[in-house]
Formats: structure tokens, C-alpha cells, sequence
């Protein structure tokens, strides 16, 4: 796989335009990430391997403050052949108010080579209120390569004054290709103050919403029921899951964001090991 | 009695001619399977969330506005327009578009199953050209043969406006969801066709608004039912396929 960096575009302004382009690739046996090039306010902080293994962990550090109007992060991954790696986030994502008509952008691509392993758990993205977000997060595999992904999306801040539902957008995609072709695609778009409201009704009133896709070309017969058992347990949460050739879909909804993370967790805990080889253990990220 | 002079005939007899052919294609009696899906609503009636006619009004006004317009109503205006074209590339990719957005497999095999039996039963009946490359395609698996895709495409090949193909693939399987409700759930016929004559104005909106929408617009908001759709799947009594 050729490592192509992913440029700036020349008319972006120093500080609104997060961009990181990491490479992994193998180096004794062991997996070490790159960066090839970055932009402020995104940072290089390196990375750990948690496990004491061949896999490093990598903690996208986003925007601590949030996404303010007009702001947009950028990050792609090249995952080499055979290589092991983890990728989450040092908090959530935040979506600030949009007064002015503009939107927040979160952009995220992974390439994922032959029998490279990729799990990606970043945290919750929350839209608040007067917000207007557009998310794309793609994850382009071989038939070889391996996955855990998820994609969580809040009502809002929702211990905060009610604040639920109440932003101006949304635009949030979560997609996986499979060989250059679409395999599964998690999308809404939702522009108007009333079709962000409904949104409460299809959320069947829960406040968050998770989506997971797993991939593995050798995943056992019957392990979506392991996950609808493992993860269906978690109170005041609703769990379904469907298997589409190689690739598990979970979908959760959850009524507060540790019980869609215990979920997600349980999920990650019944397919780690037919997907990475290994127990899933909490990540530490402090 | 004003005799109609002859290009005027020709013209009148076309146009009734297109209705027939739509009439017929969108007709429940088509041999596409479509009356045995319930796209997980079944499990909402097994649990009774929707339980009569007022929860299933609702229910189902969502899945038309949140679901059904916005990825299929957009996907039959576009495939309308590229079988006009020719546009057999087109075709291949919105296929592939409608399959990713269906998260369940029961919802994603439901769309498949009946699309490439209205795909052959079109060629056994009609037997008309302009869509052999596509049919090549399903055939050899290549794409999967999404019902919105496949319909959208006859009717592009045989002159029906993109208005009139969602209007009639919207209002087509509204009817036939309200149909499979009725058998499930205590819904008189009266009651039955209420709900999609309310359902009319709306339809007449969402098509309006996919024909003028692209590709990049085809999404689905239905969380909780996509969760249905999925639990469908280990339903220990189950009527429909879907």
C-alpha cells in the first residue's frame, strides 16, 4: 500500500483547521504509528501500547474546547499489511452553537491494508444545542482486514438544562467499504428544528445512539448472538444486532452515556477475541 | 361529442397506456413477494408498540418521511433518470448506495428479494430492451437488485416521469405496509385505507422533494426500527419474511 498524505487546503485558517495523516506500518514485529504530517490544533503525542504487545494505542487528542463555528478536523490512517492498531479519543467531541449559518466539520478516514487489525472507539460526539454538524467517518478495507468500530452520537448535553435535541443540524455518516465498494453505511441527515426533534420519537426516547461495525473474514457462526446476550444486559438499554456476511452491525440506544459505554464495551468483550486475538480490557487514557 | 383528431388520440392512448403500465407494475398482485415484508414492524406488533390505528399511523408516517423517502424515494428518482440515460454505471452504484444503508439483514435482503423478482418477472412479462446490462449485473451478483433501484429503472425505460415513479413507489408501499398491518394487527379496511389516504399529501410532498434531491442526500433516520428490523430476526413467531 503506497502512504498518500492527505494536503491542507491552502486557504484554511491556522488554528479552525485540525489535520493529521499517520502511517502504521511494522518495525520489529511490532506495529509503530507515524505522523506524516500535521496541523494544529490537532498534536502528536505519540502512543503507548497499553497491552505490553505488538499494538499500539493511539488517542486522537481532540479538540479539548470543541468544535466552534466554521471549525473542521481532518484525520486519515494508513494502516499497513499486518499491522495491529487502536485509535480512540482523549473525550468527547463537542458542537458548539452556530449562530452565523456555518457548520463544524469532523472528518475521519482509515485504510485498512490485508490482515491489518484496526479497532477504533472514539468517544461521543455531542451535538449542542444551535449546532450544526457534519461528521464523515470512513473505513476502507481488504476482504482480510480486520475491525471493531463505533460511532456514538448524544441527544446533547443532556444533564444540562434539558438541553436534548434542541441543535440546528446534523449531517453524520459512518461508513464501511469494503474492496473499494460500500458495505454499510450509517447515515442521517436531519435540517430542520422539527426533524431534529422527531429524532427523539425514532430514538424511541433514549439520549444516545451507538452504532458498531465489526469485521473479521473468519468470524465464528452464531457470535451476533454472543453480542445480542453479552451487550443486551445493560440497563435502560436497547440492543439489536444483525450479521451481513463477515461484518456484525450492533445498533444501541441507551438512556445515559456510561450504559451506552458498558454496552459498547460488552459488544467489544464478546468479539475482541474472534477479531484481535485477545480479552478486551478497559483503555486507559490517564 | 368532440372527435378527437388523430395525433391527439395517439397522444391520449400513450399516456393511458404509461397508467396502465404503472397501475400494473405497482399493483399488490405483482408477483414481487412485497406483501409478505413488514421491514420490523412485525416485532412492533409482537411487542405492541403498535398496537392499533393511531400508533401504527405514526409509526408508519416515520418510516415514510425518515426512512422510505429519503433512501428509496431518492433512489427511484435517480434511477428513473439514469435508465433515461443509459446510465448502467449509475445504476451500479445507487444499487450499492440502497444495499449499505439497510444495517439489517432481513431489511437488506427483504429490498434485494423483492427487487430481482420484479426485475424478472418485468423481462418474462414485458419482455422489453434497455435493462440487460443491470439484469447481467444481478445475475452474476455483482450488485444486489434493490427493489427502489429496479423499479425507478422500468420506469425510466418506458416513459414515466421520476414524479410519478416515486409518487407510485412511495404510495405502493405505504398501501402495502398498511395491508400487512390490517392482517396483524385489529385494523378495519376502513380504518386501513384512512391511514393512506392520509398519507397522501405528504407522499405528494416527499417526491416532489426526492426528485429534486441527489445521491449524496439518501440517508434513513429510523433508529428504533432498524432495531426491530434486527430483532426480528430471533422472533419466535413470525408471519413475514422481513
Amino acid at each position: 500500500m503506497i502512504h498518500t498524505n492527505i494536503y491542507p487546503d491552502p486557504d484554511w485558517i491556522v488554528g479552525k483547521q485540525a489535520l493529521m495523516n499517520v502511517r502504521a506500518h511494522l518495525a520489529d514485529g511490532k506495529t509503530i504509528i507515524q505522523p506524516s504530517s500535521w496541523r494544529i490544533p490537532f498534536q502528536w503525542q505519540g502512543y503507548h501500547y497499553q497491552n505490553q504487545d505488538d499494538q499500539p494505542y493511539m488517542l486522537i487528542v481532540n479538540s479539548g474546547g470543541g468544535y466552534v463555528e466554521g471549525d473542521g478536523s481532518y484525520f486519515f490512517g494508513n494502516l499497513e499489511k499486518d499491522t495491529r492498531t487502536l485509535f480512540t479519543t482523549t473525550a468527547s467531541g463537542k458542537f458548539h452553537k452556530c449562530l452565523n449559518g456555518l457548520e463544524s466539520t469532523e472528518v475521519v478516514e482509515f485504510t485498512v491494508a490485508e490482515n491489518a487489525l484496526l479497532e477504533y472507539m472514539p468517544d461521543e460526539a455531542i451535538p449542542f444545542a444551535h449546532s450544526r454538524s457534519r461528521r464523515s467517518i470512513r473505513i476502507n478495507l481488504q476482504k482480510t482486514s480486520r475491525l471493531f468500530a463505533t460511532d456514538m452520537v448524544s441527544a446533547g448535553r443532556v444533564h444540562y438544562g434539558r438541553e436534548i435535541f434542541k441543535f440546528n443540524s446534523l449531517r453524520s455518516s459512518f461508513e464501511v467499504m469494503l474492496e473499494g465498494k460500500r458495505f454499510a453505511q450509517d447515515k442521517v441527515i436531519v435540517k430542520t428544528p422539527q426533524e431534529v426533534a422527531d429524532l427523539e420519537r425514532l430514538w424511541n426516547g433514549a439520549r444516545h445512539s451507538v452504532v458498531v461495525f465489526a469485521y473479521a473474514p473468519d468470524l465464528p457462526q452464531g457470535i451476533e448472538e454472543h453480542v445480542r446476550l453479552m451487550a443486551g444486559n445493560v440497563s435502560e438499554t436497547v440492543v439489536g444486532v444483525s450479521r451481513i456476511g463477515g461484518l456484525v452491525i450492533v445498533r444501541i440506544l441507551s438512556n445515559e452515556t456510561w450504559q451506552a459505554h458498558e454496552a459498547i464495551f460488552k459488544c467489544w468483550k464478546a468479539l475482541r477475541p474472534s477479531i484481535a486475538g485477545k480479552e478486551a480490557r478497559p483503555i486507559s487514557k490517564c | 361529442m368532440t372527435i378527437l383528431s388523430s395525433p391527439r388520440r395517439n397522444l391520449d392512448a400513450q399516456a393511458q397506456e404509461r397508467t396502465l403500465f404503472l397501475l400494473q407494475l405497482a399493483n399488490s398482485s405483482f408477483p414481487t413477494g412485497a406483501f409478505n415484508h413488514s421491514y420490523g414492524f412485525e416485532s412492533w406488533f409482537s411487542d405492541g408498540t403498535v398496537h392499533d390505528a393511531r400508533s401504527f399511523e405514526v409509526a408508519c408516517r416515520d418510516w415514510l418521511v425518515y426512512c422510505l423517502a429519503r433512501s428509496e424515494g431518492i433512489a427511484v428518482a435517480r434511477a428513473c433518470e439514469m435508465a433515461r440515460l443509459g446510465d448502467t454505471e449509475g445504476l451500479l452504484d445507487l444499487d450499492s448506495r440502497v444495499a449499505a444503508l439497510k444495517l439489517s439483514r432481513e431489511s437488506r435482503e427483504a429490498s434485494s428479494m423483492t427487487g430481482q423478482a420484479l426485475l424478472n418477472a418485468y423481462l418474462d412479462i414485458f419482455g422489453r430492451p434497455g435493462l440487460e446490462h443491470y439484469a447481467a449485473a444481478v445475475r452474476d451478483g455483482s450488485v444486489e437488485g434493490h427493489h427502489s433501484v429496479i423499479f425507478g429503472a422500468i420506469c425510466g425505460g418506458n416513459d414515466i416521469t421520476c414524479t410519478d415513479a416515486v409518487l407510485t413507489f412511495l404510495q405502493a408501499a405505504v398501501s402495502g405496509l398498511a395491508g400487512v398491518a390490517s392482517r396483524l394487527i385489529p385494523l378495519g379496511q376502513v380504518e386501513t385505507q384512512r391511514i393512506i389516504t392520509h398519507a397522501g399529501l405528504p407522499i405528494q410532498e416527499l417526491s416532489r422533494t426526492a426528485v429534486d434531491s441527489d445521491v449524496d442526500e439518501m440517508n434513513t433516520a429510523t433508529v428504533s426500527l432498524e432495531m426491530a428490523s434486527m430483532q426480528h430476526e430471533t422472533l419466535q413467531t413470525r408471519l413475514c419474511i422481513s
